[in-house]
């Protein structure tokens, strides 16, 4: 019962956020995010009915819309990164570097285990297939999260709620996915009602941040290389450099 | 076990990259006002002779050997942990001046097309190495006391020399392997570079 109130209330927040988004015509600027979003909406409903009409069929059908999401989370997250550096060509050169490293990297290991796994997935259940592809998703959303704090780049109010309501999501589902892989089934029972609860909290998060559209602020002073790109790096190497030789010539006895 | 110290894990990194991006957030909104003063203490990054004679003194154990040998113990003791205190207290105003210049550089940088991701990563490399040596430095006072640490820090440029000695005397090549901090051992002190 309870966990029905979940679903429909899922439901009800989806829709209020796709009607919002329709009024306030920002479906344009956040194209994927709101086609993720209606991935999850119809698959919920249909699932629902399923659930309750021809339970046999839920297991597959629930498995099938998963891997639809998963793969439109990460179109979601190449949406963040295309949105918040679009202005920014220098982070935007940085980010596309550590990402592909970052992807490589955890794809390699997905291929690893997929060459060793008998049925040629990369985890030995789907459960834990599905949880190897989120945890791609979560290394690249952290990636983009810090170069976004280390370039200071503005975000605005609509673009930090996707970070942090799909960041929460990701992060959360990560760990429900390994505590259900080595806990079985005993932990299922407990968390089909915590997962329902962080993924309403995240929905509420997207209701409070998206609810109108918000521009991406400009730095009011976007500050200009007097010298190339060389020169400045270069100094700045000179000034950490120089501020350690300082700090331990201080110290010398 | 390891699920739940896995699941711990992911929701910790999470957590510090929300708090990160929030208190980044708050940083950022007073963008245009706080870069201009950014841009000019990066520009004036240089340490003069006056600052570079007053910071060595803070860890010379002249000042200190003359409290104890003229003071009480309680004013010896209320002395060097006023010293401590300065002394982590400089060090944490270079560390403040050496963020605000990376933060001046990403700024500078985040626009500009030319930018280099493996000169970028490098520079990351060499902040990164900065933060750790005046972390540790920062630990060491923080225990040790300025004056003590200065002392350890010696004792272990000369155990360094030690080393280069030793690696000198079997290995020929082992000339290559030179450490930074004996280079700053041949530069000159505090205070000797004014003239």
């Amino acid at each position: 019962m309870l966990s029905s109130l979940f679903w429909v209330t899922g439901l009800v927040l989806e829709s209020i956020l796709l009607v919002r988004a329709l009024l306030g015509n920002s479906l344009k600027y956040y194209s994927l995010f709101y086609l993720y979003l209606i991935s999850v909406l119809l698959p919920s409903a249909s699932l629902f009915a399923i659930y309750h009409l021809w339970p046999n069929f839920y297991p597959p059908a629930y498995w099938f819309t998963q891997f639809l999401n998963v793969l439109l989370g990460c179109a979601l997250v190449w949406e963040v990164y295309k949105v918040a550096l679009a202005q920014y060509l220098g982070a935007a050169r940085m980010a596309r570097n550590v990402l592909a490293f970052l992807f490589i990297l955890a794809f390699t290991r997905i291929f690893v285990k997929a060459w060793n796994s008998p049925n040629w997935i990369p985890g030995r259940t789907t459960l834990e297939t599905e949880r190897d592809l989120r945890i791609v998703q979560l290394v690249l959303l952290i990636g983009l999260a810090s170069l976004f704090a280390s370039y200071a780049i503005p975000l605005g109010r609509n673009l930090k709620g996707i970070i942090y309501g799909y960041g929460l999501f990701t992060a959360t589902s990560v760990a429900h996915l390994t505590l259900r892989d080595y806990l079985g089934d005993s932990f299922q029972r407990a968390w089909q009602y915590i997962q329902p609860i962080c993924y309403l909290v995240v929905l509420v998060v997207w209701c409070l941040t998206l609810w109108s559209y918000a521009p991406i602020p400009q730095p009011t002073h976007q500050p200009r290389l007097e010298a190339d790109y060389e020169s400045l790096i270069a100094a700045t190497k000179r000034k950490v450099h120089s501020a350690r030789s300082y700090v331990l010539r201080a110290m010398r006895p | 076990m390891k699920a739940l110290a896995f699941s711990l894990l992911a929701t910790v990194i999470i957590l510090t990259v929300c708090l990160f991006l929030s208190r980044r957030g708050r940083r950022r909104d007073s963008d245009g006002e706080v870069f201009g003063i950014e841009h000019e203490t990066a520009g004036s990054f240089e340490w003069d002779p006056l600052t570079s004679e007053l910071s060595g003194r803070i860890f010379d154990c002249k000042d200190s050997d003359f409290v104890a040998s003229e003071g009480s113990r309680q004013i010896t003791r209320q002395f060097r942990s006023e010293r401590t205190a300065l002394a982590l207290d400089w060090l944490r105003a270079v560390r403040d001046q050496v963020n605000q210049s990376m933060r001046a550089h990403f700024r500078a940088s985040r626009a500009d097309d030319g930018l280099k991701p493996a000169d970028e990563i490098r520079l990351w490399g060499e902040f990164l190495l900065f933060q750790l040596t005046s972390g540790i430095l920062y630990l060491v006072i923080w225990v040790c006391g300025p004056s003590r640490a200065a002392a350890l820090f010696g004792y272990s440029l000369g155990l360094a020399a030690q080393l280069q000695t030793v690696t000198q005397d079997i290995l020929p090549a082992g000339r290559q392997v030179t450490a930074e901090l004996m280079n700053i051992e041949q530069e000159p002190k505090n205070g000797d570079a004014a003239g």
